[in-house]
C-alpha cells in the first residue's frame, strides 16, 4: 500500500515536471530558433577571410594589416608591438587592442614587451625608426604607418 | 570547411573508442550488452580521458595527434575487449512488472529528447558557420589550443608570461582542441565550435546513460543501480544512483567530473 502511494507521488511529480519543462520549451521554442536563424542567416554568407577576421574586426583591427603581419613573422619570432597611446573604447586602449589581436592572430609568433628580448618590432600606425634600432630587414603595408621590423642581430 | 568537419568526427569517434575501451578495462561494462547500454557515457568518458593525457602529455611535450590517439583508441579498445572476454557471464535479476504504461513512459522520455534534438539540430547548423567571435573564445581559449596546437606543448610566454591572460585556467579544453587542429591540419576557428557541440552531446549522452531505465523496478544492471529518469535528481533521497559510482570506483569518475 505505502508502495503504491509513493509510486503515485513519484509519477505526479514526474508528470508536473516534464509538463513544466514542456511548457518552458515550447514558450521558449520561436524566440530561440528565430536567434539561432538569424545568426545563421549572417554567418553564412560569411567568406573564409570574414571568419578570419570576425574576432578581430570587433577590436576595429583591420585584418588586412593582420594578414600583412601574420605572412611577415615566423614560428618562435619575439613580436614587439609599437602602438602610439591612444584610446579606443571605453574600456580598452589601442595598445591593448593591438596586443589582443596580435597575440591571436600572430601565432606562432609570441609577444615580448620588453623591447630589448624582442627580435621582430610590429609597428601599427607608428614609425619604428623613432626606436632607435638597427633593423636587418623592414617591410611597409604601402604608404600607411603598418611595418614589420627585424632586428638587427637578434 | 566541410573536409575539416570530417576530419573532427574522426577525432571524435576515436575519442569515443577510448572510452568504450575503458569502460571495458575498468570493469563497468563487464559485458557486450552492458557496454551497448554504457555507449552513450563512453563519448563522455573518452572526451575527459583524452583532455586529461593530453594536457599531461602536452606538459613533457609529448603533443597528441594523428598517431598517439589512434594508438590510444585501439589501445583501450584492446584492453576492453580482453576484459570483457575473460568476465564469467552473469544472469541478470528478474525484471518486476512496471506498472507505468509502456507509452506513457515512452512519451515521458521522448518528448524531451525530441526537444532537445530540436534545439541542437538548429544549433549544429548554426555552429558549423560561425566565426570565431566570443572575445573569451578567442583572447583566452582559441589562443591557448592554437599555441598547444603550434608548439605541441606549453609553449613560453603563451603559458608563462603575465602579458597573456587566464595563465591558471586548464589545459583540458584546449589540448582537446589542439588535438582537433592536428588531425584538422590547420587552425579552423570555425569548425572547432562543433567540438563545443562534442561536449553538450557528451553530457547529454552521459546524463541519459547514468539516469535511463536499467531493467528491473530496481533497475540493475549487474550489480550497480540506475536512477529511474533523468529526472530523478528530485527523487534522488529514494532512488540514488550510489551503486554506478561505487562500481565505478576505480575509475574515478569524481576526478573525471572536475577537471575542465
Amino acid at each position: 500500500m505505502v508502495r503504491l502511494r509513493v509510486d503515485r507521488v513519484e509519477a505526479v511529480v514526474i508528470c508536473v515536471t516534464v509538463a513544466i519543462a514542456a511548457a518552458s520549451f515550447l514558450t521558449n521554442v520561436g524566440r530561440m530558433t528565430h536567434v539561432l536563424s538569424h545568426e545563421y542567416a549572417i554567418y553564412s554568407k560569411y567568406s573564409n577571410a570574414d571568419r578570419r577576421h570576425a574576432a578581430t574586426d570587433q577590436l576595429q583591427i583591420p585584418g588586412d594589416v593582420l594578414d600583412f603581419y601574420a605572412e611577415r613573422v615566423a614560428k618562435g619570432d619575439r613580436v614587439y608591438f609599437q602602438v602610439d597611446p591612444s584610446g579606443l573604447s571605453a574600456n580598452m586602449t589601442l595598445e591593448q587592442a593591438v596586443a589582443f589581436a596580435g597575440r591571436f592572430y600572430l601565432l606562432p609568433a609570441v609577444q615580448t614587451s620588453d623591447l630589448a628580448n624582442a627580435n621582430t618590432v610590429v609597428s601599427f600606425q607608428a614609425d619604428p625608426g623613432v626606436l632607435g634600432l638597427h633593423y636587418s630587414a623592414q617591410e611597409r603595408a604601402g604608404l600607411q604607418l603598418f611595418f614589420v621590423s627585424k632586428i638587427e642581430g637578434r | 570547411m566541410i573536409g575539416h568537419s570530417i576530419e573532427l568526427v574522426v577525432v571524435n569517434v576515436l575519442f569515443w573508442c577510448v572510452g568504450l575501451g575503458l569502460l571495458g578495462a575498468l570493469g563497468i561494462a563487464r559485458s557486450v550488452g552492458e557496454l551497448r547500454r554504457l555507449a552513450p557515457l563512453g563519448y563522455a568518458v573518452g572526451l575527459a580521458t583524452c583532455g586529461i593525457a593530453a594536457a599531461d602529455l602536452a606538459v613533457v611535450h609529448v603533443a597528441v595527434g594523428r598517431l598517439t590517439l589512434p594508438v590510444l583508441a585501439l589501445g583501450a579498445l584492446v584492453l576492453g575487449w580482453r576484459r570483457i572476454a575473460t568476465q564469467p557471464t552473469t544472469s541478470r535479476p528478474a525484471s518486476e512488472p512496471r506498472r507505468t504504461s509502456r507509452t506513457i513512459r515512452t512519451l515521458l522520455v521522448a518528448l524531451p529528447f525530441v526537444g532537445i534534438a530540436v534545439m541542437f539540430g538548429f544549433l549544429l547548423r548554426l555552429l558549423a558557420v560561425k566565426p570565431l567571435v566570443e572575445f573569451d573564445g578567442w583572447v583566452i581559449w582559441a589562443t591557448r589550443a592554437r599555441a598547444l596546437y603550434e608548439f605541441g606543448y606549453p609553449a613560453s610566454p603563451v603559458f608563462t608570461d603575465p602579458t597573456y591572460p587566464a595563465l591558471q585556467h586548464p589545459l583540458l579544453l584546449p589540448s582537446l582542441e589542439a588535438i582537433d587542429f592536428r588531425f584538422m591540419g590547420a587552425f579552423d576557428g570555425t569548425v572547432v565550435h562543433l567540438q563545443l557541440f562534442g561536449f553538450a552531446l557528451a553530457l547529454v549522452g552521459a546524463a541519459w546513460t547514468l539516469h535511463r531505465p536499467c531493467g528491473a523496478r530496481g533497475h540493475v544492471v549487474g550489480d550497480r543501480r540506475c536512477s529511474d529518469i533523468p529526472l530523478s535528481a528530485a527523487l534522488e533521497l529514494r532512488r540514488r544512483p550510489a551503486g554506478l559510482f561505487r562500481g565505478a570506483r576505480r575509475v574515478r569518475v569524481g576526478r573525471l567530473g572536475s577537471v575542465g
